[in-house]
């Protein structure tokens, strides 16, 4: 492929070849991230792509610092109060799962005094298990 | 850290964030649902309970006029 470097203003010029593969392989990166290829073609010739802290993409990517700070509080914002609100509802759990336990005891218990069946607790028995071990959801 | 590095970071801290955010979310329906369940339940025993107990003191009732009438 032919490469031809114009001045923005004068009249000289410089071109140079660089080998098929090689120009495919700078275009599929070039799409990968967004650049335009005389963009690519700029930062392979001058360099300083990264180090350059004047260039307009030294900007560009304090603002996406600042972008992604932003979105990580309100995400901080977000998780902080739903694990507090999560963490008292289990608690309230752990309290029912205990009325519970205790009413299935006393169930059973007349359930055998008046020759009744058994009932098949569980199901319930489960999650009364789950709750009564719950401590924090670390 | 230059700028690159600071934005990967940032970048995998947003995705743990998620991650967690999700988590929790998923956590919180979870709680609730099983609260309404065990609400119901509660409920349930309760009615369920204080029937039997009546229906035990009419047997126990019965019984002891049975055993002092035998006196």
């Amino acid at each position: 492929m032919k490469i031809v470097v114009r001045p923005e203003s004068g009249w000289r010029k410089v071109t140079f070849n660089i080998p098929d593969e090689v120009f495919e392989r700078i275009s599929e990166l070039g799409e990968r991230y967004g650049f335009r290829m005389d963009r690519v073609l700029r930062i392979i010739l001058l360099g300083g792509f990264i180090e350059d802290e004047e260039s307009g993409d030294f900007e560009e990517l304090e603002k996406e610092i600042d972008s992604l700070e932003r979105e990580l509080y309100e995400l901080e914002g977000k998780w902080s109060p739903l694990k507090f609100k999560t963490y008292y509802i289990a608690m309230d759990n752990q309290n029912l799962a205990i009325q519970i336990s205790g009413l299935i005891a006393e169930n059973k218990r007349l359930r055998k005094m008046l020759g009744k069946e058994d009932k098949d607790y569980s199901e319930i028995e489960r999650l009364i298990h789950y709750y009564m071990g719950f401590e924090s959801y670390e | 850290m230059s700028d690159l590095e600071e934005i990967a970071e940032l970048l995998k801290l947003k995705d743990i964030l998620e991650k967690e955010v999700a988590l929790m979310e998923r956590k919180y329906r979870e709680a609730m649902r099983d609260q309404e369940v065990l609400k119901e339940v509660l409920e349930k025993l309760k009615l369920e309970n204080q029937r039997l107990r009546r229906a035990g003191d009419g047997i126990f009732r019965k019984s002891e006029g049975i055993s002092s009438q035998r006196r």
